[in-house]
């Protein structure tokens, strides 16, 4: 029975993952029909690609160690100090995670702009820009993931070692950050991976001086129509991306195995400015890092040539000047109805795919078969999403399958991105139920059909409001591979900002601020109803 | 009780567990005749738990066979085995009252039999009128009661217990002892009871099982085993 349920998400995974992928990998080695790594040559020997692959690397070295920086004093100050207020800034930190990437592109222009509140600085589009960028995104994950492994270590190992004679510093360096290692390598790996996939943000900030492996799949898709250079391009992004994947869940690995070790005991203690202000200033100069170019959107927003106002606003039931084929509203409300299709096509394969993971069976064939379905359904996330928009367009646009013009094929695209984190919020849940409690139930007679109905249901649905929230706000803000498959007719709303943000002219670029902000509130909006029906951790009802 | 006086009862026979390379239960053989109640004693990691989740149909088991009045019903999967079964913790289902835990295996009766059938095994444990509360709100004496009465509520023709009083702290263990004792009589259910207790196995049961690294050294009534052991073993599993 479940073998056949698993042919929906495996046929799907095969059309819309498989083929495109092996179809941009062939286009890399084949030339006229035969084996050439022609296209390899040629963009091997360009210095630009060197400059490039550098670039991306670099980037996302100086990104991750900045990032875990800055977020260790951020992990110890909201996870083992106690102070009021702290929830509220637990919230505030991850609110820049879960924005769009144009959205940051454009808060951050709005602050570095020569006309900025920044602009003095003359840092727009430059090197630091973008890797602030990548910390402002970043930040949260390094807090949350260092942060929760440290609120529960078990402060009696420190204890221990002070009343040996070690010093506070030497504790820390001795015990507490090797007790910490598994997680901040499994935070860096993440943020690595986040960074050396950077798309949008390095495209709209790097202007024509820096791009990523990223941006340059798509300068050459869209301005060169270098195609094979492309594929060659996007075979070497997998190579990057799997193999910090790779590192990443390795890491994991090791890190849940060192969870295991964790008591419950209580390892908080209130703030105390006297020996904790350093923590104090590091992180509160880093709020401001990232409330300042929020603030900075929101003003360029409701500005207007003639003070405050809602002209920006009202100028999106406008095609600017000259900027667009279509009003703002329109991409709205395409970016609504994609959103909606992306979902419903995440939930179902996600779901599918989560009840079949979360199988534990006996025979151990069968459970080989569902350890290779759980990896392979993270497959997509160690494709970026632009070679997933790259791949799509070039394989699904001629028979037998030529969507290029069906309505389906950007919410298909955008589903690919959304479906690990669907699997990823439905399985900690499914997995919570004690396998027990399905034999108690098949002990009191019922068939597996009720025992999935009464068992497993009522923890998929706790479930299910976090999963959906993602899959919606990842959608709506989805612009990597949106950005290769997006009609100029039928543009969503990313994808609109990013062509306002582009073209000169006072009214375009307020515009694309009005714009920006209206699509952080929401997916800001989407994310905090999501967050609401997050499950309880552990099994309290 | 005419059906029970020609049924054979249980009877199982070279039953045979693995997990991987290793043997958990060891060609395992023993009856329990209709309306009786063994206790499977030994210590922990014996293999009792195993042998019980084999009867259950819960584990698979490698030879031999499990045999309800006389049928084979190795193959027969769990839920239509008849076989119920009683956890260390209870599993009882987190989002459903009292009253829908213990009715959970009884959807094929009427609403209104339904509710006579919780509110007469409430009475029985002992928690009447509990049936609207929560799982949540139960103390750990209460919801084994509970995950007693749910597992009787079917009618089951063996009830399996896991060590169902193992979790609870003594003096609450010693009272529940003679609750289950009791209640299994008044149903005229027939059990195996696994505890690694002799004090609870003497209590509850009319002969124990004593078992030891995966296989069973004596079966007996309490007297029979402390007269007779055959082994030092069982001299040292009955406490004496």
């Amino acid at each position: 029975m479940w073998a056949a349920v698993a042919l929906i998400p495996l046929t799907y995974l095969t059309v819309f993952f498989g083929w495109p992928v092996l179809n941009l990998i062939g286009r890399g080695f084949v030339d006229d029909g035969a084996f050439s790594l022609a296209g390899f040559r040629e963009v091997f020997s360009a210095s630009r690609t060197w400059r490039i692959v550098g670039f991306t690397l670099g980037q996302a070295a100086l990104g991750t160690v900045l990032s875990v920086a800055l977020g260790l004093p951020g992990a110890y100050l909201l996870y083992r100090c106690r102070f009021p207020g702290r929830g509220l800034v637990r919230a505030m930190i991850t609110v820049p995670f879960v924005l769009p990437t144009v959205v940051v592109g454009v808060a951050f222009r709005a602050l570095l702009a020569e006309n900025g509140p920044l602009g003095f600085l003359g840092l727009d589009q430059s090197f630091p820009a973008i890797i602030a960028a990548l910390v402002f995104f970043n930040y949260s994950v390094v807090v949350r993931t260092v942060g929760g492994m440290w609120a529960r270590l078990d402060p009696r190992t420190a204890e221990a070692a002070r009343t040996l004679g070690a010093s506070p510093a030497r504790t820390f360096l001795t015990v507490t950050l090797p007790a910490l290692g598994p997680a901040i390598a499994s935070a860096a790996s993440v943020v690595f991976l986040f960074c050396a996939s950077a798309f949008g943000i390095v495209l709209m900030l790097g202007g024509s001086r820096f791009g990523t492996i990223e941006t340059e799949i798509y300068v050459q898709t869209t301005l060169f129509l270098d195609l094979r250079a492309a594929a060659a391009l996007s075979i070497v992004q997998l190579v990057v991306i799997s193999g910090s994947l790779l590192a990443a869940g390795q890491l994991r690995g090791r890190q849940e195995r060192a969870l295991r070790l964790r008591t419950d005991s209580a390892s908080e203690h209130a703030l105390n400015p006297k020996a904790d202000w350093p923590v104090m200033l590091v992180t509160g100069l880093v709020l401001l890092g990232l409330i300042l170019p929020m603030l900075a959107l929101a003003g360029r927003a409701f500005a207007t040539p003639n003070g405050w106002g809602l002209t920006n606003f009202a100028n999106l039931a406008t095609t600017g000047n000259g900027a667009l084929t279509v009003p703002v509203t329109d991409a709205i409300a395409n970016s609504l109805r994609t959103a909606v299709d992306a979902t419903w096509i995440a939930l179902t394969i996600g779901i599918i795919v989560s009840l079949l993971v979360s199988r534990r069976p006996r025979n151990p064939h069968a459970r080989r078969t569902v350890r290779l379905l759980d990896g392979v359904f993270m497959l997509p996330l160690g494709v970026s999403a632009v070679t997933v928009g790259f791949g799509f367009l070039i394989t699904l646009n001629k028979p037998p399958l030529d969507l290029r013009s069906s309505l389906i094929l950007i919410p298909l695209a955008q589903s690919m991105v959304a479906v690990p984190l669907v699997v990823r919020s439905l399985l900690p849940v499914l997995r919570a139920i004690d396998p027990r409690l399905r034999e108690a139930a098949a002990s009191l007679g019922a068939s597996p059909a009720r025992v999935l109905a009464t068992v497993d249901l009522p923890f998929l649905l706790r479930g299910l409001g976090l999963a959906t929230g993602f899959a919606f706000a990842v959608s709506l803000g989805e612009f990597g591979a949106t950005a290769f498959l997006s009609r100029p007719d039928r543009p969503t709303l990313p994808v609109v900002i990013y062509r306002l943000i582009g073209r000169p002219g006072v009214e375009n670029q307020g515009m694309a601020m009005a714009a920006a902000l209206l699509l952080a509130v929401i997916t800001a909006a989407v994310m905090a109803i999501a967050e609401r029906l997050r499950p309880a951790d552990g099994g309290e009802w | 009780m005419v059906n029970e006086s020609t049924n054979a009862g249980l009877q199982v026979r070279d039953v045979v567990v693995t997990y991987g390379k290793t043997v958990a239960v060891d060609a395992a053989s023993f009856d329990v005749a209709p309306g009786e109640v063994l206790a499977l004693l030994g210590p922990s990691g014996c293999g009792k738990s195993s042998l019980l989740r084999a009867v259950a149909g819960l584990e698979p088991i490698r030879s031999g066979a499990v045999l309800w009045d006389g049928e084979d019903v190795s193959e027969v999967p769990v839920h239509r085995r008849g076989f119920g079964l009683v956890f260390q913790d209870g599993q009882l289902f987190p989002h459903r009252s009292v009253a829908g835990n213990i009715a959970y295996g009884i959807v094929h009766l009427s609403k209104t039999e339904q509710a006579a059938t919780v509110s007469r095994l409430l009475t029985m444990v002992g928690l009447e009128g509990y049936g609207d509360r929560k799982i949540t709100e139960l103390s750990g004496g209460q919801a084994q009661r509970v995950a007693l009465a749910r597992s009787l509520a079917p009618k089951p023709r063996l009830l399996l217990l896991d060590e169902p009083l193992s979790a609870l702290d003594r003096s609450l263990r010693e009272r529940l002892a003679d609750d289950v004792s009791a209640t299994l009589r008044a149903a005229h259910t027939t059990a195996i009871f696994v505890t690694h207790d002799h004090a609870e196995a003497i209590t509850i049961a009319d002969r124990i099982a004593v078992m030891d690294a995966g296989a069973i050294l004596q079966i007996g009534s309490a007297e029979e085993l402390t007269a007779h052991p055959t082994t030092a073993r069982v001299h040292a599993a009955l406490g004496i």
